[in-house]
């Protein structure tokens, strides 16, 4: 017998199994709408397109404030640079007068209803193709 | 006293009669009793006789001192002497005379303590003693018991005991004996006594008692021992310490009173213990007589050949059920050739019990022999139980059949109650499965339960309070001591369950991991851990590890690699999971997923469909934004990045740099290019300077040299051809020995316009080398022999003293020089001089130089002519026409004079090449050979004094260096003047090192070793950022601080290590590198170096342990030669945890000079073994070791 923790899991793992989990990863990173920058609002522009220019940007920043970055070695300065994106909640993307709060974005994504609730039809009509039910009989209780 | 004395005549004399041989045993007696007083010597028995003492006896015998060993042989000796007299009386049958012989034997038993040696001996002498122990009574009344042998008499012979209740005399009585009990004694055995010897002679001088009367004789004449009244009459008595009237601490004699209550005195407690004498050690244990051997005399049962061996405790030896009757045999082997084996087996099941009965024997049937094997197997095992294949065994004698059944008996009645046992439990256990529920009634049957569902694979149909009672009834089974996972290893466990064993029992055994895997095979276990504590085997399901346990814990075995190498039973801990733990025992967990997922299990989280599918979607909403993070980070950023760094797209930056560069590298060159003009001009100056670079040794080597050589070889092949060959050929003689083909092509040349210094050089180093050796000696044959043939005659001395003269051209000489050339030169030039004076008389118009010498050379006779009045002046002088010069050697002036000029510069230019390649140090003209060719002379050992004037290595000059600094401003200030600074040393005096550069290189230095430092950390810092260990960024850092040094030939030994730039003190050289081995391998390689004759070992000692060897493998470090005034020191420093052999500079050394430092070896005692040290220095000490 399964217990039903794990049918909540198992349920999200044959979600993920059916691709809807990718689906969704990258429907937010591409999908190309007004996104609203520190500046401006960028219209149907992606995420992703965003997110490099941004780094681009950042980087030849950092560049020129201390081009020894572009001698070095590259793998281990790129590393170190990455980090220093990274940090604190991609807060160097929000110092950039056209920068984004990444993390702000982000959240509001993953909280938007729309979002919820295709995840919720597609998981119900998952369940049911996968006969994935709550079964409370079952217990011994 | 006189009868004391007379005893030995009155004991052998009258009254010895055959029949008292018998009686002899008192004679024997008496040596007993002084065998017995000598033994006591020591013991406390001294002066235990005292109360024995008859009064009649105390009347003529002084009581001897107590501890007096002898001092009752005078009353035993009258005794003897008044029992033989009464037995004289008796009748003197020849029964008495066996009777006697039983007394003696009873006597001397009694005395020894065996008394009660035959019942025969002692029946025979109950009649005798009562006889003589009456007669004792009746005649010599002796104080009560108070001899041993009476003692002893009186215990173990009855009748001796009526003999004394019977007799009425009260022992302490000195009344006389009645002689009436006498006669009728004598009426009762019939026996008249007689006394024989009674004559006066005998009575007046030896007898002093009269048996008949019952009388002492000759009173008058014996002494009184007591006459004034000191001791007294009726004894003495011992009293122990601290008892008695006295309270003496030490025991002390008193008189005694008949009332006292006799003692014995060998009571310790009565007497010795507390006296103050020195204690007898007694032994402890009776000590065991040898084995006698049996043979056909021998009485009895033969020993025994057989031996039993048995299990100690059935109950611990696990490992009993491996125990084959092979190992048995094999191990009792090496006492002795077994001859039978025996196993017994039980016989209600046919197992075997491991009793087992071994008889040894021999191929001689030698029974002593089997009988010490099966004895050797016995007291082997007396102490140390006997261990075989991990089993403890006892081994005992077999004395009996029965007690071979009874071991046996005693094994097979446990076998029975642990067979009950077994079965008791199973019926409780199927009962319990057969009907009710409640697991827990009986606590026996849990296991039985357990090990039923477990191995049935149903643990999970278990409610949770029959898992709860599995768990803690295995929890308690397989692991009493509670032993949890480590926390370093809880991520690997991930709180599962798994079977653990001990490192202790694993190493021992030698057992590894992959031991357990392959046995483990069967059960479905996910890996297995090493740890410090011991081995994990971690299980994904606990059912699995459970039944594991269940099945295997004490029975599965291993062969131990440590022990024997024989099978081992392998005990398993069983380590639950923390939920099932912690629930069941108490104690808390770690909140980890696994726990919570467990703990969450039995509760109902989701009552609806709706509730499961809020909590996936949850779940994919984390997921989620787990995934965009990573996917941002891994796929957006990361590249970006990474292609942005890329510096194609920073054209600007890159461009900046590269002009930087070049400006950096320009500036170099031009910092060196001034450097050189510098040297160049310095050359000019004087083209007979020879350049340090000329000198330099290491020009041979060409990996140090930099390139601004090439161009300064370019520029002064331009400018003037000449230097360059000078260059070239003046090298160190040193070095020619390094480059065997240069100096043969270079020897063949017999240009002496162009270098005539090779004419010596290749003289002096016929005294070095060999090579070569003909050419060069018929050069310099052919050489002398021109010195010799064409000008010794002409002008000795303007050769032999050539040295002398002063060899620099005065301005006048080459004015006069000139004027012999040109005519036009001449008028305007010496003009001034021919100028005429208005002085009344000529003035000269040279100076006169050759004033006041002896003897004047061609060549000065030829400078002093300056015009045609001189040589007419000349001519008159030495009285010679015109036809007679020129009929002699008009032809061949020209030419000879020619020649000496050209010797004399050639020897002018040789002497200061000399002078600078030597340092300033003269040639020594004794090294020139004018006594034909050096052939004739054959091989000669050249002083080193000699040495030292061509071989600049062989001179020690040890004089103090400069610093680096103040080197380097000398060398400043040294280019406006060299040759104002003839003594100082050429890497002193170097013109290429310049302000800025040395400047820069001392700056640089420093700066180096900063940058070095930062590499080093960018380097580790990548490391960690990388992750992963890497040859490529591995960074050898004594390489970066070594200091450019080569190898060339060296004065003190073969090779020598040379510096090729000036080193600091204190400063790291060069690391010696070369094979690290150990100190086994070290020793076994010198003597394997030595056989094939590599006299040099390059073996250098880290520690204890540890060697390098340099000898095939190792860096140049190892030409380093030993000096005993170092310029160096090696050290033993650690990088990265290891030890490595550093050369430091314990001074400022200058370029080229020869590194070394002090090898330190032991002083060698033997002189055979010493090595002479070549290294010249002023406090040489001669030898290395």
């Amino acid at each position: 017998m399964v217990s039903q923790a794990d049918q909540a899991r198992e349920l999200a793992e044959h979600f993920k199994k059916h691709g809807y989990f990718d689906r969704l990863k990258s429907e937010i990173l591409s999908r190309e709408s007004n996104i609203i920058t520190n500046g401006n609002v960028r219209s149907s522009e992606s995420l992703e397109k965003i997110l490099k220019e941004l780094t681009a940007i950042t980087v030849k920043d950092m560049v020129e404030k201390d081009e020894e970055l572009i001698f070095k070695n590259r793998g281990p300065t790129s590393a170190l640079v990455e980090a220093q994106l990274l940090k604190d909640n991609y807060k160097k993307f929000n110092e950039h007068e056209d920068g984004i709060d990444l993390s702000r974005y982000l959240s509001g994504c993953l909280q938007d209803p729309s979002l919820y609730d295709t995840i919720y039809k597609e998981m119900d009509q998952l369940s049911a193709k996968e006969h994935i039910t709550v079964d409370n009989s079952a217990n011994p209780k | 006293m006189s009868g004391y004395n007379r005893k030995p005549p009155s004991y052998h004399g009258p009254y010895r009669s055959s029949k008292y041989y018998g009686n002899s045993g008192e004679h024997v007696y008496g040596d007993e009793r002084e065998r017995r007083g000598t033994y006591s010597n020591g013991n406390g028995y001294d002066g235990r006789y005292h109360p024995s003492i008859s009064s009649h006896h105390r009347n003529h015998h002084p009581p001897t001192r107590p501890g007096h060993n002898g001092h009752y042989a005078p009353v035993e000796s009258s005794t003897n002497h008044y029992h033989s007299s009464r037995f004289e009386s008796t009748n003197s049958s020849s029964r008495y005379s066996s009777v006697a012989e039983s007394s003696t034997a009873q006597v001397r038993n009694s005395v020894d303590s065996r008394y009660s040696s035959g019942p025969a001996i002692a029946s025979t002498t109950n009649r005798y003693s009562y006889r003589e122990t009456r007669g004792s009574n009746t005649l010599a009344p002796t104080a009560p018991s108070g001899t041993i042998r009476y003692q002893r008499s009186v215990t173990t012979a009855p009748s001796i005991r009526v003999a004394f209740k019977s007799s009425d005399v009260t022992p302490d009585k000195t009344e006389p004996l009645n002689a009436s009990l006498y006669e009728d004694d004598i009426k009762r055995n019939e026996v008249k006594p007689e006394l024989k010897y009674n004559k006066e002679y005998f009575n007046t001088k030896y007898h002093y008692f009269d048996p008949v009367t019952n009388k002492l004789v000759n009173t008058a004449d014996s002494g009184n021992w007591n006459k004034k009244k000191q001791y007294p009459s009726n004894g003495f008595a011992v009293m122990a310490p601290g008892k008695g009237p006295s309270h003496d601490v030490q025991g002390k004699s008193y008189p005694r009173s008949p009332n006292d209550p006799s003692t014995d005195p060998r009571e310790p407690t009565t007497y010795l213990s507390k006296v103050n004498m020195t204690k007898k050690k007694h032994r402890m244990a009776l000590t065991l007589i040898e084995r006698l051997t049996y043979d056909k005399f021998s009485l009895g049962p033969p020993p025994s050949c057989e031996i039993v061996i048995y299990p100690i405790d059935e109950n611990n030896n696990i490992n009993l059920i491996n125990v084959q009757d092979i190992a048995i045999k094999n191990y009792f082997q090496k006492f002795g050739t077994i001859s039978h084996f025996e196993s017994y087996i039980d016989p209600n099941n046919a197992l075997p019990l491991h009793i087992y009965l071994l008889r040894f024997s021999r191929p001689d049937a030698n029974i002593n022999d089997a009988a010490k094997a099966a004895y050797l197997a016995v007291k082997r095992h007396e102490d140390k139980t006997c261990v075989i294949t991990n089993c403890h065994f006892k081994v005992v004698p077999k004395k009996s059949k029965e007690q071979v059944e009874d071991i046996k008996l005693k094994f097979i009645r446990y076998n029975e109650e642990q067979a009950k046992l077994l079965q008791k439990k199973a019926s409780v256990a199927a009962e319990n499965s057969k009907g009710h529920n409640d697991i827990l009634k009986a606590s026996e049957s849990v296991s039985s339960i357990i090990e039923h569902k477990v191995i049935e694979n149903d643990v999970n149909k278990l409610s949770s309070q029959e898992q709860e009672a599995v768990y803690n009834e295995l929890s308690l089974k397989f692991n009493k001591r509670s032993r949890r996972i480590p926390g370093d290893i809880e991520s690997k466990v991930k709180n599962r369950a798994c079977l653990f064993v001990s490192t202790n029992f694993v190493g021992f055994h030698g057992m590894t991991r992959a031991d357990f895997a392959q046995r483990l095979r069967p059960y479905r276990f996910s890996h297995i851990e090493r740890h410090i504590t011991g081995i994990y085997i971690i299980f994904n399901d606990a059912n699995d590890a459970i039944r594991c346990v269940m099945r295997e814990s004490g029975r599965l075995t291993i062969i131990s690699r440590g022990f024997q190498r024989m099978p081992i039973a392998v005990k398993f801990t069983l380590i639950l999971p923390s939920t099932m733990h912690s629930r069941f025992s108490g104690h808390n967990s770690k909140n980890t997923r696994y726990e919570v997922k467990a703990t969450k299990a039995n509760e109902p989280m989701y009552k609806t469909q709706e509730d499961l599918l809020k909590a996936a979607t949850k779940y994919i909403l984390e997921d989620l934004k787990a995934a965009l993070n990573t996917d941002i980070r891994r796929k957006i950023v990361g590249p970006t990045v990474f292609d942005t760094l890329n510096p194609d797209y920073f054209p600007d930056l890159v461009a900046q740099r590269k002009e930087k560069q070049a400006l950096k590298e320009e500036k170099k060159q031009n910092i060196t290019e001034t450097a050189n003009t510098k040297v160049l001009d310095a050359s000019f100056q004087n083209d007979v300077t020879i350049k340090e670079q000329d000198m330099d040794i290491f020009k041979l080597y060409g990996g140090y040299l930099k390139p601004q050589v090439n161009r300064k070889r370019r520029l002064s092949h331009s400018l003037h051809n000449h230097s360059k060959r000078t260059k070239l050929e003046l090298e160190p003689m040193a070095h020619f020995l390094n480059e065997e083909s240069t100096s043969k092509e270079q020897t063949p040349l017999t240009d002496i316009n162009v270098s005539p210094s090779h004419h010596y050089d290749d003289e002096e180093e016929e005294s070095s080398s060999s090579q070569d050796e003909d050419e060069i000696m018929e050069n310099a044959d052919d050489i002398s022999k021109v010195f010799h043939d064409d000008f010794m005659d002409i002008d000795k001395s303007g050769i032999t003293e050539a040295g002398a003269v002063s060899t620099e051209p005065t301005t006048p000489e080459q004015e006069g020089e000139l004027g012999l050339v040109s005519g036009t030169e001449k008028e305007t030039t010496m003009l001034d001089i021919y100028k005429p004076s208005e002085t009344e008389l000529p003035i000269p118009v040279y100076e006169d130089d050759l004033l006041g010498k002896g003897q004047i050379s061609l060549q000065e006779v030829q400078y002093t002519i300056k015009d045609d009045e001189d040589f007419e002046l000349l001519k008159e002088l030495l009285q010679a026409s015109n036809n007679e010069i020129e009929s002699q050697s008009v032809n061949l002036i020209e030419y000879e004079l020619w020649k000496i000029k050209d010797y004399q510069e050639r020897k002018k230019c040789d002497e200061e090449t000399h002078f600078k390649l030597n340092e300033g140090i003269a040639y020594d003209e004794s090294l020139n050979w004018n006594q034909g060719s050096f052939k004739t002379h054959g091989f000669f050992k050249v002083p080193d004094r000699l040495k030292q004037c061509y071989l600049p290595h062989r001179r020690r000059i040890h004089q103090p260096l400069n610093t680096v600094s103040h080197h380097t401003n000398i060398a400043h200030e040294s280019n406006e003047d060299i040759s104002s600074m003839p003594l100082q040393r050429e890497d002193s005096a170097k013109p290429e090192s310049s302000e800025s550069a040395a400047g820069q290189e001392i700056a640089s230095s420093r700066e180096n070793r900063a940058s070095n430092r930062r590499f080093q950390q960018d380097i580790e810092a990548q490391k960690a950022a990388i992750g992963t260990e890497s040859d490529l960024l591995s960074l050898n850092q004594l390489n970066k601080r070594k200091k450019p040094v080569t190898f060339a030939r060296s004065a003190i030994h073969n090779w020598g290590l040379y510096a090729l730039e000036p080193i600091a003190a204190k400063e790291m050289i060069i690391e010696y590198v070369g094979e690290r081995i150990r100190q086994p391998v070290s020793e076994m390689r010198e003597k394997r170096y030595l056989k094939r004759g590599i006299g040099s070992s390059y073996l250098f000692r880290v520690d204890e342990n540890n060697v390098i060897d340099a000898t095939k493998k190792g860096g140049i470090a190892r030409f380093i030669n030993h000096c005993c005034e170092p310029s160096c020191t090696a050290k033993i420093i650690k990088v990265g945890g290891r030890k490595r052999i550093v050369i430091y500079a314990l001074r400022d050394i200058a370029k080229n000079e020869e590194l070394t430092y002090d090898y330190k070896f032991e002083r060698e005692t033997d002189d055979e073994e010493r090595l002479p040290c070549y290294c010249g220095a002023s406090s040489c000490k001669g030898f290395l070791n």
